[in-house]
C-alpha cells in the first residue's frame, strides 16, 4: 500500500528530518533521565556523608576517649553500614571502623582546604568497595581528618540496576518507537501532501486547448494555497495572451484580406486598356503571403485543436478539388489517387489542408506548363505530391524546411514560408515531411502521418 | 434583376456595384446588419450578397433571421475568416454559396449567375457560359447561336457542369445523375460521354472547355 519513498521527494525529506528529530529527542530524554537520576542519587549520598562526618567530629570530646564503632552506631552518630577513619594532623589514625577499610583508604586524604570525595575498591572483587568523603573537622581534640564512607552499593546500585533493567526492557522499544512514529509520520505527511499531488496532476493535464482549466484552492494547506492561486492568476494571463493571439489572427485575416479584395477587384475592373497581368501576380503573391503568415501565426500560438478524426482521402480530395481552377489558370493539371479504404488520422484537418495546399502551390509553380501534378494518398498513411519540375538541389538538404529559406537559384516568388508551415504541421501531427527527386524527374514531397497521428 | 449587397467595406461595394451593374443587375447596397434586415423585408430582391463581418452584428444572424422569415432567394456569403468553420456554419444557416476573401470579382459574378439559374431561380431556363447557351426546357444547346447536336447523356453532363461552372464535379456525382438506381453504369461510361462532349464543343469552337481532373472528376471552364 505504502509506496517506497521516492528519491528527492518532499515526502522523503520530511520523513528523514522527522526521523532525525525523533532520534535526537529520544536520546535527549533518555540522557536527561539518567543524568537526573544519577545526580539525585549522588546528592543524597553526599549530604549523608557530610552529616555523618560532622557527627563523628562532634562525638570526639577533649576529655573522653573516642567512642568505639558499636558505641557510635548505638548512639545514632553513624549508620551500621558506615565505615570511617579519624586521623590526627600528623596523619596517625586515632580511630577506625575496621582495619581493612583503614588500609584501603591510606592514600586518601583531605587536601588543599577542600573536602575530597573518593571511591575505593571499585575494581576489586575481593574487598568491599566504598564511596566516601575525606574532610577536615574541628573536634574536642583539635582539627582532625575525618574519612567516612558508605559501601559503594546502596544508592548507586539502584541506579545501576535501573540502567540494566532499562536496557533490557525499555531500550529495544526505542528503535521500534522511532519506526512506528516514522510510519505514522510518513502516512501523515502523505495525507497532508495529497492535495499537493492532486494539484500537480491537474496542472499536468493543462494543454493549450484546455486553458480555461483552473486549480481548486479549496481544501489546500494555507502554505500552498497562495502559490496555487498565484498559478491560477498566471494561467489567467496566459489564457488572455492566447485569446489576444487568437483574436489577432482573426482580425489580421479580416484586415489584410479586405484591402486585398479591393485591390484585386479594382485590377479586374480596370478594363482592357491597361495590362494588369504583372500587378495581378503581385496581388496573388501578396495574398499567398498573408495566408501563410496567418497559418504561421496560428501554428505558433499553439492552439491547434488536434481532436478531429478525418480521412486523408477526403482531405486531399477536397484540397485538390479547390485548387483545380488555379491549376487550370496556370495551364497545369492536377490529379488525385486515393486508397480504397479510408486512412483515418487524428489531428487538425484545417492545418493539414493548409500544409497540403502549400505543397501543391509549390508543385504547380515548379512543374512545367502543360504537365500534371499528382496528389496520392498511400496505404502507409502518407500524402505524396509529385511534380515534373527540375527537382530540388541535393545541397539544400533539410534546410528547405527552415523559415524564410529560399534557394539562391529559385526565381519563383515566395517568402520561403510554405515548407516551414508544412514541417510544423507535420511535427504537430507526430508525422514527418520529406522529399526526394524521383528517377523519372521532378520532386516528390511526402507527408507521412504517424501511427497514432 | 435586383440584387442586395451587404458589405461594410465601401471600396468593395463600389467595385461590386460597378461589375454587377455592367453585368445588367440593379444593385442596392447597405453596410449594416440592421440595414440588411430592413432592406430584405421591404424589397423583393432576386438574390443577396452578404458579408459576415458587419459593424453592428454578425451576418450569420441576418441570414438566419431572413431564412426564419421564409425568405427563399439565393444568398451568397462573403467571409474574410478561415474557410472551413465559416463555410459549415454559413451553409447550415441557409447560405446557398460562399466565397472567401480575397475573391475574384468575376468569380463572384459567375457564382451569382449560377445561383440565379438554379431551378426556380430568377434567371430562368437558359444557362450561359461564354458563347455557349443551354435551354434547359427545350433541351437545346447553341454555340454562338448555332445549334449543336448532343446526345441525351451528353446534355445531362453538360447541364450539371454548367450549373457548377468553374468548379470540379466529382465523377460519382455525374454517374448518379446519369443513371437511375437500377442501372449499373459501365465503368468508363462517363468518361466516354465526356470525351464525345469535349470533341463536339471543340469542333464547334466553343469558348468553354471540359477539363479532366484525374481521380476526381471534371470541370467546365472558360478558355
Amino acid at each position: 500500500m505504502m509506496k517506497i519513498l521516492q528519491r528527492g521527494s518532499l515526502e522523503l525529506r520530511l520523513a528523514l528530518r522527522l526521523g532525525a528529530v525523533f532520534l535526537v529527542a529520544t536520546i535527549l530524554a533518555v540522557g536527561l533521565f539518567f543524568y537526573l537520576g544519577d545526580r539525585t542519587a549522588s546528592a543524597l549520598t553526599r549530604q549523608n556523608l557530610f552529616a555523618e562526618a560532622d557527627e563523628l567530629a562532634l562525638s570526639i570530646g577533649d576529655d573522653r576517649p573516642i567512642m568505639t564503632f558499636d558505641q557510635l552506631v548505638d548512639s545514632g552518630v553513624i549508620a551500621p553500614t558506615t565505615a570511617y577513619v579519624i586521623r590526627d594532623q600528623e596523619g596517625n589514625s586515632l580511630a577506625f571502623s575496621d582495619a581493612e577499610f583503614e588500609a584501603s583508604v591510606r592514600d586518601v586524604s583531605w587536601s588543599r582546604g577542600r573536602a575530597q570525595y573518593f571511591t575505593v575498591g571499585e575494581n576489586d572483587d575481593q574487598s568491599q568497595a566504598y564511596t566516601g568523603l575525606a574532610t577536615r573537622e574541628n573536634s574536642g581534640q583539635g582539627p582532625v581528618t575525618v574519612i567516612v564512607a558508605e559501601p559503594y552499593n546502596p544508592e548507586n546500585a539502584i541506579l545501576d540496576k535501573m540502567l540494566d533493567e532499562f536496557a533490557i526492557t525499555a531500550a529495544w522499544i526505542i528503535p521500534l518507537f522511532i519506526l512506528v512514529t516514522l510510519i505514522v509520520g510518513v502516512a501523515a505527511i502523505r495525507g497532508g501532501l495529497k492535495s499537493l499531488v492532486d494539484t500537480s496532476a491537474r496542472v499536468a493535464s493543462i494543454r493549450p486547448e484546455s486553458l480555461s482549466l483552473r486549480l481548486e484552492t479549496k481544501g489546500l494547506p494555507s502554505e500552498i494555497a497562495p502559490m496555487v492561486s498565484a498559478f491560477n492568476q498566471a494561467l489567467d494571463r496566459v489564457e488572455e495572451g492566447f485569446e489576444v493571439q487568437r483574436r489577432f489572427t482573426a482580425n489580421a485575416a479580416h484586415e489584410l484580406r479586405t484591402p486585398l479584395t479591393v485591390i484585386s477587384g479594382a485590377l479586374e475592373n480596370w478594363g482592357e486598356e491597361v495590362n494588369t497581368t504583372a500587378l495581378r501576380h503581385d496581388v496573388e503573391r501578396m495574398n499567398r503571403l498573408v495566408n501563410q503568415l496567418l497559418q504561421v501565426a496560428r501554428l505558433d500560438s499553439g492552439i491547434l485543436d488536434m481532436s478531429e478524426e478525418f480521412d486523408l482521402n477526403c482531405c486531399a480530395r477536397d484540397v485538390v478539388q479547390h485548387m483545380v481552377p488555379m491549376a487550370i489558370n496556370k495551364q497545369r493539371t492536377l490529379a488525385f489517387t486515393g486508397t480504397e479504404k479510408p486512412k483515418t488520422v487524428q489531428g487538425n484537418r484545417l492545418a493539414v489542408e493548409d500544409a497540403l495546399r502549400n505543397l501543391i502551390e509549390n508543385a504547380l509553380i515548379h512543374t512545367p506548363v502543360g504537365t500534371e501534378v499528382n496528389v496520392n494518398v498511400t496505404i502507409d498513411r502518407s500524402i505524396e505530391i509529385r511534380d515534373k519540375g527540375p527537382g530540388i538541389e541535393d545541397s539544400h538538404g533539410s534546410r528547405i524546411f527552415e523559415r524564410f529559406f529560399r534557394s539562391p537559384t529559385n526565381k519563383s516568388p515566395g517568402a520561403g514560408l510554405g515548407l516551414a508551415i508544412v514541417s510544423e504541421v507535420m511535427r504537430q501531427h507526430a508525422g514527418t515531411v520529406d522529399y526526394f527527386n524521383s528517377p523519372e524527374g521532378g520532386a516528390c514531397f511526402c507527408m507521412k502521418f504517424g501511427e497514432s497521428g | 434583376m435586383r440584387l442586395l449587397v451587404v458589405e461594410d467595406e465601401l471600396r468593395i461595394v463600389d467595385i461590386l456595384k460597378d461589375v454587377l451593374e455592367s453585368a445588367g443587375f440593379t444593385v442596392d447596397a447597405v453596410n449594416t446588419a440592421t440595414g440588411a434586415r430592413n432592406a430584405l423585408s421591404d424589397i423583393p430582391y432576386d438574390a443577396a450578397i452578404l458579408d459576415l463581418g458587419l459593424p453592428d452584428g454578425d451576418g450569420l444572424e441576418v441570414l438566419k433571421s431572413a431564412r426564419a422569415q421564409g425568405l427563399q432567394i439565393p444568398i451568397l456569403v462573403l467571409t474574410a475568416r478561415d474557410a472551413i468553420n465559416d463555410r459549415v456554419s454559413g451553409l447550415d444557416a441557409g447560405a446557398d454559396d460562399y466565397l472567401v476573401k480575397p475573391f475574384a470579382i468575376q468569380e463572384l459574378v459567375s457564382r451569382i449567375k449560377a445561383l440565379l439559374r438554379r431551378p426556380g431561380g430568377a434567371l430562368g431556363a437558359v444557362l450561359e457560359a461564354g458563347n455557349l447557351a443551354f435551354d434547359t426546357i427545350g433541351r437545346e444547346v447553341t454555340i454562338s447561336g448555332n445549334p449543336v447536336q448532343l446526345s441525351r447523356r451528353e446534355l445531362s453532363i453538360l447541364e450539371i457542369l454548367l450549373r457548377r461552372f468553374g468548379r470540379v464535379v466529382p465523377k460519382d456525382v455525374l454517374e448518379e445523375k446519369l443513371y437511375a438506381f437500377d442501372q449499373e453504369p459501365e465503368s468508363n461510361a462517363v468518361s466516354v460521354h465526356v470525351h464525345h462532349l469535349r470533341r463536339k464543343l471543340k469542333t464547334q469552337a466553343a469558348s468553354v472547355e471540359v477539363h479532366t481532373v484525374r481521380g476526381i472528376g471534371y470541370l467546365l471552364n472558360e478558355q
